[in-house]
């Protein structure tokens, strides 16, 4: 491993396998971090500051500061989830590069203590990726790196992989968690289901995202400092970007926070598909504002992007063109949340598909006179009135198109047609029920 | 304390309680549906959204509305908006989104007129829906014979799937699929699998979740409800019975068409009972009674109401005439009822008579009955239990013997000897709710597997009838258990009040260090106080010594090493609430012996006296009433010392020596010494013990009155049979287990010429020469406070305050029973015999309780039988 690069090797033949992964460096973090003392590696991970890649950039050390003093039984859970719409980083080492996480969570475990137990929680449709990962479980047991006194430490810990059936809802960690359990995945009440204090069967449970734990290594090898000297210093270390839509070479792009914007579309994805000209794009999938020209020089950082109003997300970064009708865009985004809401509590579940019966209308010139007003009053219902994030999330898209692309909107209502000229519609023709 | 203001209104109340509730109890109506305050929270519904403007929570909170079902209140300085611009606008958005996909089929349904959604919709809602798109659809269908589910009426609040597993722990509903698709289910294709209680109906806000039984018989305003108790097992849970309107025309008096079929379906049911409910305890606030079990009913409470409507049930007195029983009017039969229980009175002397009377019927009417046999009879020779096998004087409850309340709040809960999720279904849920709301440690000894034992690992199965050997296991385990859980918590005390303690409790400096001092000294007392109380008394001491765990376990067919885990869990609590079901106190051999020795444990210990649970609904008020042969009301001994003053408010010579019980009235009419027999209120040919023996005495009886609403297989043997009411068609009071009297009302008037027990006991008494004068049963409770020194206090008013739950009389009443002298048990003969290897036990199920269910269709439909 050079520097804190987490697809290194990912590109390598073979990688997945326990072999190919050792004769690349693999376990010699784990070695290391067995060889620490616990308080240190502790500090090491706290100094680092990794943030949290799964959306919300807590850190990770200080998420372990919520573990109450004195727990005797504390389960580290992986949310290898992924559904977040144009979101693929965690893909990428799941299948290619398993034994990183492996060897990740049993550092993030050693550290801990008291973990006997972890799960990684990966989403149902990733079957290759789960047949990797209980691969490499095997063979890193087998190998003597998991399972009953890990390399003669005394150290016990086993990993259990979990698979999703297909519900975006269970990424969000309480839901997560509820699956886990066995029961209906739904979010749970915080508090005081906070899962670093009542997670799995009410112990301290911590969530991390895949991207985030992978973090752990560099650090273990070269330090906290050595893991800062990339990055900004409120987000340091590397990030995988997720490229997709109007761009000539979509794909998971690995930088330091500091890349920007501009840089990830015309340096990394080799700019604009037909060279068309730029329209919008969402910075960190589908639940977070609509960035337009202005901010393109946004540096894509987390605290960056929220400066310019927006979220880094899961730095799903979707790009549309000139070609993009942002009506068909919105609809798009609101299905997916109508589709994946899960119906706990009432603004949501009724919000969203009402938006999108209205939405679709509007798509297909049967729009009223008034509606566009009154898409913005129903998500005014439902903002800050979920119960989950899902929820507030579902009226972003449409209120970041409508607020920059006003008039799109309006003449879809009233000439019952699109302006744009749009190569194909990206939503669906069917229409909601 | 917490400190609120809620819209500008100061209020104090206490740490940790719901803002929701702060804002109820000030009278502030703050629209909900998922809040219910036994479930757990979930805030899902959204409806109950307010503004938090100021308060000490992080600030996130102020920036946007915030669940008041979900928001526990500590602290000073919080401000409470209900009533903000903003709040209105969310709840008439909250309101769109619910009534969005609703069907709106408020005409035809149900709960049309006392539904939540209306309700909050006419106080909070839009006047009009935007939608113009398809509704989502939603299944409507039905989850068996009792319960019916129409999902366009759902708000998706999940009281239902909770209150089905949280309280019942039957988890037979769920949720289907998700967003707008969501949608409750049982079992795919199948009826509901569970108790069937019901409840899920109860606490539905909405018209989703209804009673197939009721199924639009009436709309709310053509009902009358009158709250009652139920008449089945001893939890004596309050409930309403719906009937029609009784005014209005009898026959169609309208000349247009239509107007005669609406008149037709109006007064189609007039005259019966429609349905049995409890009380809701909604997000409306109403104040009315809700007893001691608010939204709570059983399988039977719920659904075993037809028996009163049945065509079968005895309008007219009978009188056996050429072996035949024939109608008469009743001046007839009260006169042959009266000539023939003279002749052997005169003849025989007083005690060739008898009566039995009822566990079922109600206090005044009890009262009365024993008064009957014992001045009008003249003889003692009068009992109210009829399926016990165990017939041993009876002890009052006292004041420390817990309550349904305590368990609820209990940390700690013993179960012996029941089956209690069949026979006390309220009991059991609240224990249920203790081990799931306050982690109670819970231990579930007995041969009767219930449901309550999936909540706890300490269940401990004993042989069929080794009841009795369990318990002494148990207290052989428990005794040394908390000793030296006493002394370990002394230890501890003494450690944390230690330097080195202190100084870490003051968690470097932020604790003062006089505090936590003081809390240490305070923690250290009372430990040194628990384990000075911990004294085995001699009798105590008597019956262990010399005994081992290992013998009384093998006795009972358990293993010694669960009995002392099991008793490991309870034996260090301050207070472990113990109770005692039926299979140990009058089934199981040595039973009552072994309850004495609890009792005399438990104060050992410092703990309250164990709860003794009943059969039926007046078990206890009949046993209070002194329907015994060998107690006069209120557990008054019988004999000439208590015999004399009775004798003088009486105004009639009471007999002193102590009458017949049960058994020894069979075995004296089947030989032929007692010669009449009055029962009352109950079939001892289906519930007493021993069918045959009892025939011969029928048979062998000369003359036999029976009083009941049906012609039992016991009245078939009459002379006499006297149509009696049922409860539903009484004043009167019901004493639960616990001895909490609740008060007892007409929702009918008794089919044809059928008549009150009270009643039907002074017009004999009038003919058997005591001229009795009816009162009513206000008059009645006064002379059973004068005459038992019990239930004093009792008025209309205590019993029916909406904040209240009854009069608990051994409170009320300070009450404290004297301990048994304990023998010696003879654990050998407890073990069973045997030549009869096999055990029968009998008792009650979810489905029937005693032999009136047997009547009923819901119980039929349940489990037929
Ligand atoms: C609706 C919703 C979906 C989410 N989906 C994911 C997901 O697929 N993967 C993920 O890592 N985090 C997801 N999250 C965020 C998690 O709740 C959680 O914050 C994250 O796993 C924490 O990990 P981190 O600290 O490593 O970021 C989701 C959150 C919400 C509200
Ligand atoms: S906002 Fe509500 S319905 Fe939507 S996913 Fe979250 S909890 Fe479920
Ligand atoms: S059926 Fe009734 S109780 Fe159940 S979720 Fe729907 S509205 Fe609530
Ligand atoms: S039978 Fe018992 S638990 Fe059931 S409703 Fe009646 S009193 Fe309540
Ligand atoms: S969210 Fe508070 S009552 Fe439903």
């Amino acid at each position: 491993m050079v520097g804190p690069r987490l697809y290194h090797y990912l590109d390598v033949p073979g990688q997945h396998t326990l072999e190919v992964y050792e004769r690349n460096g693999g376990y010699q973090a784990l070695k290391k971090a067995l060889s620490m003392d616990r308080a240190t590696l502790v500090d090491q991970v706290k100094a680092a500051a990794i943030r949290g890649r799964g959306g919300a950039g807590f850190p990770m050390g200080n998420k372990w500061g919520t573990i109450p003093p004195g727990s005797t039984t504390i389960y580290i859970t992986c949310n290898a989830d992924e559904s977040e719409p144009g979101t693929c980083s965690n893909r990428e080492v799941l299948e290619r590069d398993p034994h990183q996480l492996i060897e990740s969570m049993i550092i993030c475990a050693y550290a801990l203590e008291h973990v006997r137990t972890c799960y990684i929680y990966i989403r149902g449709e990733y079957r290759l990726g789960a047949e990797r990962l209980n691969q490499a479980i095997q063979d890193a047991r087998a190998q003597g790196y998991l399972g009953d006194n890990i390399m003669g430490t005394g150290f016990n810990l086993d990993i259990w992989v979990f698979r999703g059936a297909g519900a975006y809802i269970c990424g969000e960690e309480t839901a997560l968690i509820e699956s886990i359990e066995g029961k209906r995945g739904q979010p749970r009440l915080r508090p005081p289901y906070f899962p670093t204090v009542m997670g799995i069967t009410n112990k301290p449970t911590v969530v991390n995202n895949v991207e985030t734990i992978i973090n752990i290594i560099p650090v273990v090898l070269y330090g906290a400092d050595g893991y800062k000297a990339y990055g900004t210093e409120k987000s340091p270390g590397t990030k995988l970007y997720c490229m997709s839509g109007h761009i000539k070479k979509p794909g998971v792009y690995e930088a330091p926070f500091t890349v920007t914007l501009r840089q990830l579309i015309w340096d990394f994805a080799g700019g604009m598909l037909n060279d068309r000209k730029f329209k919008t794009l969402i910075p960190g999938g589908a639940s977070f504002q609509w960035f337009t020209e202005e901010q393109l020089d946004t540096v894509m950082g987390f605290d960056e992007v929220r400066a310019a109003g927006s979220n880094l997300g899961s730095t799903g970064i979707m790009v549309m063109d000139e070609t993009t009708c942002v009506v068909d865009a919105a609809l798009n985004l609101v299905h997916f949340f109508a589709h994946e809401s899960c119906g706990k509590c009432t603004p949501c579940r009724e919000g969203t598909r009402w938006l999108e019966q209205i939405i679709w209308r509007i798509e297909h010139g049967q729009g009223r006179a008034g509606e566009v007003d009154q898409l913005l009053d129903i998500t005014d219902n439902m903002d800050g009135k979920c119960f989950c994030l899902l929820g507030e999330s579902a009226i972003v898209p449409v209120r970041s198109s409508i607020s920059l692309f006003r008039e799109e909107w309006d003449h879809h209502v009233t000439h019952k047609n699109c302006m744009v000229q749009r190569d194909y519609r990206m939503s669906s023709t069917a229409q909601p029920h | 304390m917490a400190k609120l203001t809620i819209d500008g209104i100061p209020v104090e109340v206490p740490d940790g309680t719901v803002l929701l509730e702060a804002c109820k109890a000030m009278g502030i109506d703050v629209p909900n549906f998922c809040y219910y305050p036994k479930l757990a929270l979930i805030g899902a519904c959204r409806m109950c959204l307010v503004e938090i403007t100021a308060g000490p929570v992080p600030p996130a909170v102020f920036a946007k509305p915030q669940a008041s079902c979900t928001t526990i209140v500590r602290g000073d300085g919080w401000e409470v908006l209900t009533n903000s611009p903003k709040v209105e606008k969310l709840r008439k958005g909250m309101l769109e989104f619910l009534l969005l996909n609703h069907s709106l089929t408020c005409p035809t349904c149900d709960m049309g007129g006392e539904c939540e959604l209306q309700d909050n919709t006419w106080r909070y809602g839009p006047g009009i829906s935007r939608l113009q798109d398809s509704k989502a659809y939603r299944v409507i269908t039905s989850l068996g014979p009792f319960v019916d589910l129409n999902m366009q009426r759902c708000v998706q609040c999940q009281r239902c799937t909770r209150y089905c597993d949280e309280v019942m722990g039957n988890r037979a509903l769920g949720m289907e699929h998700r967003g707008a698709a969501t949608q409750i289910m049982g079992f795919p294709g199948e009826d509901l699998d569970c108790v069937l209680c019901g409840n899920c109906i109860e606490v539905c806000p909405v018209g989703a979740l209804t009673s197939d039984m009721f199924d639009t018989k009436a709309r709310p305003w053509d009902r009358i409800e009158t709250p009652t108790i139920c008449t089945y097992c001893a939890d004596g849970c309050s409930m309403k019975l719906d009937t029609k309107a009784p005014a209005g025309p009898n026959n169609t008096p309208f000349a247009n068409d239509h107007w005669d079929r609406y008149a037709v379906k109006l007064y189609k049911d007039r005259g019966r009972v429609l349905r049995a409910r409890a009380f809701v305890d909604s997000g409306i606030l109403i104040e009315e009674y809700k007893g001691n079990n608010q939204e709570f009913l059983c399988h039977k409470g719920r659904f075993a109401f037809h028996v009163i409507n049945h065509p079968q049930r005895l309008t007219q007195p009978l009188v056996r005439r050429n072996g035949e029983l024939e109608p008469a009017t009743w001046p007839e039969a009260i006169a042959a009822a009266a000539t023939g229980l003279r002749r052997i009175q005169e003849t025989n002397g007083p005690d060739a008579l008898g009566g039995i009377g009822s566990e079922k019927i109600t206090n005044e009417e009890s009262y009365l009955f024993q008064k009957f046999i014992r001045t009008v009879f003249g003889t003692n020779n009068v009992d109210c239990r009829v399926s016990a096998k165990d017939l041993r004087t009876e002890r009052a409850p006292g004041r420390t013997q817990p309550t349904v309340d305590d368990l609820y709040n209990s940390t700690s809960i013993l179960v012996v000897g029941a089956g209690i999720t069949e026979e006390n279904p309220l009991t059991e849920s609240k224990i249920r709710l203790a081990v799931r709301r306050n982690r109670a440690s819970l231990v579930v000894a007995g041969s009767r597997r219930s449901l309550i034992a999936d909540e706890t690992t300490s269940f401990l199965r004993c042989k069929p009838g080794a009841e009795a050997a369990l318990v002494y296991a148990l207290a052989l385990a428990l005794a040394p258990s908390r000793q030296s859980a006493l002394q370990g918590a002394v230890k501890k005390a003494e450690d944390a009040t230690l330097p080195t303690a202190l100084e870490k409790a003051t968690q470097g400096g932020k604790v003062p260090m006089e505090v936590v001092e003081k809390n240490a000294q305070d923690a250290l007392s009372k430990a040194q106080d628990a384990i000075s109380k911990f004294h085995l008394s001699d009798d105590v001491r008597g019956v262990l010594s010399g005994r081992t765990l290992e013998d009384a376990a093998g006795q009972a067919g358990v293993d010694p090493a669960l009995v002392e885990a099991a008793a490991r869990a309870i034996a260090g609590a301050p207070a472990t609430h113990i109770v005692l079901g039926q299979d140990l106190l009058v089934k199981a051999p040595g039973g009552r012996e072994a309850a004495d020795f609890l009792r005399t444990l438990c104060r050992s210990f410092g703990w309250p006296d164990p709860a003794e649970l009943l059969e039926h609904n007046n078990s206890r008020g009949a046993r209070d009433m002194g329907v015994l042969p060998d107690l006069l009301p209120g557990y008054k001994p019988a004999g000439d010392a208590s015999a004399e003053p009775l004798s003088i408010v009486w105004g009639t010579r009471v007999p002193g020596a102590t009458g017949m019980n049960t058994h020894e009235m069979v075995r004296a009419a089947a030989e032929g010494q007692l010669r009449g027999l009055y029962v009352v209120g109950s079939n001892p040919l289906v519930s007493y013990p021993g069918g045959d023996l009892l025939r011969r005495a029928l048979e062998r009886l000369d003359f036999l009155v029976v009083q009941d609403a049906f012609l039992s297989e016991t009245a078939i043997h009459a002379d006499v049979v006297f149509p009696a009411a049922m409860w539903s068609e009484k004043d009167g009071t019901f004493t639960n287990w616990e001895g909490r009297v609740q008060r007892v009302r007409p929702a009918l008037a008794p089919p044809g010429e059928a008549k009150t027990d009270d009643e039907i006991l002074v017009d004999l008494a009038h003919a058997m020469g005591h001229p009795w004068r009816m009162q009513s049963y206000e008059q009645t409770q006064a002379e059973i406070a004068q005459v038992g020194g019990i239930y004093t206090g009792i008025t209309e008013e205590a019993l029916t305050d909406p904040n209240g739950a009854g009069v608990l009389w051994p409170r009320q009443n300070d009450y404290e029973p004297e301990l048994v002298p304990l023998g010696q048990p003879d654990f050998s003969a407890l073990a069973g015999d045997g030549a009869y290897p096999m055990v029968l036990f009998t008792g009650n199920t979810t489905y029937h309780h005693g032999s009136l269910t047997s009547w009923d269709e819901g119980p039929r439909t349940a489990e037929p039988i």
